[in-house]
């Protein structure tokens, strides 16, 4: 305990490492928040929750960091609800009818515009048909008749982007509507207005129901990593990548390396039969194809993700550092002490645990390091084969949907780059310590 | 007579440690003889030095001893307890309920012995770990035994002030790396008495010190010697120290003691014409040794896997007698009360 407090003391003085400890240190933290903020289960719900949590997102919307890239200020989504900011007139008609007026004004001030504008509606009444009618109105006063007359059911979304009515020219709805109405369809070229909108709608309601509508105006941006194509907001697998990432590397690393230098040690000393026994495992598992085992595995019994933990660390346990310890113990088993401690008693756990071991942690601990990203690459490797967790949130995850998605062809650039840049972060920030770990205890590169 | 056997310590009688070589892994193709019939008892509180060149078997012979290595044949008692070749059998240990038994009764046979015997090795620094600090160092044995806790300080710091570790508030805290070699090898000698032990074996205990340490060291352990009353069995390859300790030389040539006497009677009268030549070897301060050819044993000691026919120091004998030397094996002289010889000049 003693000696890795002094060897934490000695990283600092390589600002390297230093660098090391920091992004490791935002992994974890942002891990912790991440647990914290954003339980499994709710992670789960936004992650695979379908198209019903995903409604309010845009599609496919750049991150808002992408906003300071660019000198425009570019549109972010903005919703309008009939019992928020929305104002409601009731007329009664007699009949049991009424006349609802619903007026839903919003401020844009975007220099770009809108990607989709849609309009839901929520009624209490059932199996009634109504008809509706909108005008929108733009901050310089002009108006447009989007429907007249437009028959909803009692739960209806009416995507006014999608009217191909509304659609003049070449000019897209979103943007027709947010553009100077007086220009001509050809003119192309068109800047959004900016100031007070409203949207009017009128409709013929029975009396006594209760009848709710949303106006969706989507951004180009939104939250800090941007959505995919099927409205998914990519943060929350850009945030609990993180925890998982971590974790899969841990573990990998405990599991496979420690597990690994242990058995070395244990085979080593004993020496005669399990010595040849762990000697022939490792080499017949080294033959073992590791990536087509997987692929089996996770084409004819499953994907979860801590299925393919354990089998990745299953083999290689046996793996070829198996032989690279043991030659470092056939040399440290030789070592006096050892041969002391035989003479004063100590029995063969306690000579493979507190004399042979330690004495070669010192080689084990940066190689340990290093091997956490091989592992949290392992995970991202199989994911963009298709062996993702069909579950959980990964940045692997994310970059193969990114892939199959054609994010990159598309323009959607950030779907892959971020997770990519994360899991070179979390590689580069072990690699950092892992090297700085490496020349403190391998006095050799300490001139170099 | 029957005083004396009550008071023998440890008692060797035709010792033999074989190591085994194989062709291919598996075919039997002989054995390396490292010790091979050795016959020796040690009383209480006496101090015996092996000496020998390389390759003797005098570290096997230790090893053996320690229990470290299982002897092939022959008889070691310590204290009356008979302590035999054994080995772990895995797989019936793992399956037998009575062999576990047994060898739990074994394990517990073997590690009284290791209690009661202390081990000094040649290399001090190799010795300690260099990942625990002095009272690490120290405690290990005395947790092995199970001395309780609050017990294993007052016990280091006994003995560290027996080897002179002093104050013990400097050194407890240290790492070996810390500390000099003759620091380092008071260290050693302190790890080995810390369980009280009756015998001490010490391997070369000094070759690895400087000159000026080496003194110290062997009157630290002659001290301890006589102060508990240590059977002490000192091996070393030069005579010269041999003095400083103690009372009997035994001198072993290829895995045999080809001779046994008090260190006087040896030093003035070697009989073994191998003893001689050893003492012709030392080398003195003496300007005039320039000058002096020194008449030392032809050729290289012999090889153990295939060692001579009759005595085994015939090949470089000046005194080779034809015909019995090279077909008879020695078998031990007494030509002076107490001084034993195995050469057949002495029959």
């Amino acid at each position: 305990m003693k000696s890795v407090l002094r060897t934490l003391k000695t990283l600092r003085q390589y600002p390297s490492a230093i660098a090391g400890l920091a992004i490791v240190g935002f992994l974890v933290g942002v891990s912790i928040y991440t647990m914290i903020a954003i339980p499994y289960s709710e992670a789960i719900r936004l992650w695979r929750g379908g198209a019903g949590v995903w409604d309010e997102n845009p599609r496919n919307a750049a991150p808002v960091w992408y906003d300071l890239l660019t000198r425009d200020s570019l549109s972010r989504t903005i919703k309008v609800t009939s019992q928020g900011e929305g104002e409601k007139t009731i007329t009664p008609l007699g009949d049991g009818m009424v006349r609802l007026q619903v007026t839903l004004p919003f401020d844009f001030s975007y220099d770009t515009f809108p990607s989709e504008i849609t309009l839901y509606s929520q009624a209490t009444y059932e199996d009634t048909r109504t008809k509706f009618s909108l005008t929108w109105v733009r901050p310089s006063g002009t108006e447009t008749v989007l429907v007249t007359d437009r028959s909803m059911r009692s739960s209806d979304g009416y995507y006014i982007s999608q009217d191909a009515q509304l659609q003049t020219g070449r000019v897209a709805p979103q943007i027709g509507l947010f553009s100077d109405w007086s220009l001509s369809p050809g003119d192309t070229d068109r800047v959004p207005e900016k100031g007070r909108y409203e949207l009017i709608l009128e409709t013929v309601i029975p009396e006594g129901y209760e009848f709710e509508t949303k106006l969706l105006v989507y951004g180009q941006i939104h939250g800090f990593a941007g959505t995919d194509n099927v409205r998914r907001d990519i943060s929350v697998a850009m945030l609990w990548g993180a925890p998982l990432a971590l974790m899969f590397g841990l573990l990998g690393a405990v599991g496979a390396n420690v597990t690994t230098f242990v058995l070395a040690g244990i085979g080593t000393w004993l020496g005669g039969f399990v010595d040849a026994l762990f000697q022939r495992l490792t080499q017949l598992n080294m033959l073992l194809p590791l990536l087509p085992i997987l692929i089996m595995i996770g084409q004819f019994y499953s994907r979860s993700l801590w299925l393919m933990l354990g089998v990745v660390i299953v083999l290689s346990v046996f793996s070829a550092s198996m032989l690279t310890y043991r030659a470092m113990f056939l040399q440290a088993k030789e070592a006096p002490y050892i041969e002391a401690a035989q003479a004063y008693g100590a029995s063969n756990t306690r000579i493979i645990f507190k004399y042979l071991l330690p004495r070669i942690v010192p080689v084990l601990l940066p190689q340990f390091v290093l091997v956490i990203p091989a592992f949290v690459f392992l995970e991202a490797s199989l994911a963009v084969l298709g062996l993702g967790d069909p579950l959980l949130p990964t940045w692997g995850k994310l970059i193969s949907d990114a892939r199959s998605a054609d994010a990159l062809y598309m323009g959607h650039y950030y779907w892959m780059i971020q997770p990519a840049v994360a899991l070179m972060l979390t590689g580069f920030g072990f690699a950092l310590i892992g090297y700085a770990l490496d020349r403190i205890f391998n006095p050799r590169l300490r001139t170099m | 007579m029957t005083q004396e056997t009550q008071n023998v310590l440890l008692s060797v009688e035709d010792l033999r440690t074989w190591y085994e070589l194989r062709k291919w892994g598996f075919f039997h193709a002989g054995y390396v003889k490292a010790v091979d019939g050795v016959t020796f008892d040690l009383r209480h509180g006496q101090a015996i030095t092996i000496v020998g060149e390389s390759g003797s078997g005098k570290t096997t012979l230790a090893k053996t001893l320690l229990g470290l290595v299982p002897p092939t044949g022959g008889r070691m008692d310590l204290a009356g307890h008979r302590y035999d070749s054994e080995r772990v059998k895995w797989l019936r240990f793992l399956f037998k309920q009575s062999e576990r038994a047994a060898w739990r009764n074994k394990r517990e046979r073997r590690t009284w012995i290791r209690a009661k015997v202390g081990f000094v090795q040649q290399d001090p620094y190799g010795a300690l770990a260099p990942f625990m600090n002095v009272r690490k160092i120290l405690a290990e044995p005395l947790t092995i035994h199970r001395v309780p806790k609050h017990d294993q300080e007052e016990r280091i710091r006994a003995v560290m002030e027996e080897v002179r570790l002093t104050p013990s508030e400097d050194f407890i805290n240290k790492y070996a790396h810390m500390l000099s070699g003759g620091q380092q090898q008071r260290l050693v000698i302190a790890r080995s008495i810390v369980l009280e032990p009756e015998l001490l074996i010490a391997d070369e205990p000094v070759s690895m010190l400087d000159a000026s340490v080496r003194v110290e060291i062997l009157q630290l352990l002659r001290r301890i010697q006589e102060s508990h009353d240590l059977g002490v069995i000192y091996i070393t390859h030069d005579l010269s120290t041999v003095r400083y300790f103690s009372e009997y030389v035994f001198v072993m040539y290829a895995a045999k003691l080809v001779e046994k006497a008090e260190v006087s009677e040896l030093i003035h009268n070697p009989r073994h014409p191998y003893t001689q030549a050893l003492l012709t070897a030392i080398s003195d301060p003496d300007p005039d040794n320039a000058r002096v050819f020194k008449d030392v044993p032809k050729g290289e000691p012999p090889s153990l896997a295939h060692p001579p026919s009759g005595c085994r120091f015939h090949p470089r004998c000046k005194r080779f007698m034809a015909d019995l030397c090279d077909v008879q094996m020695p078998v031990s002289f007494e030509p002076v009360a107490g001084h034993q010889v195995e050469c057949w000049l002495y029959r």
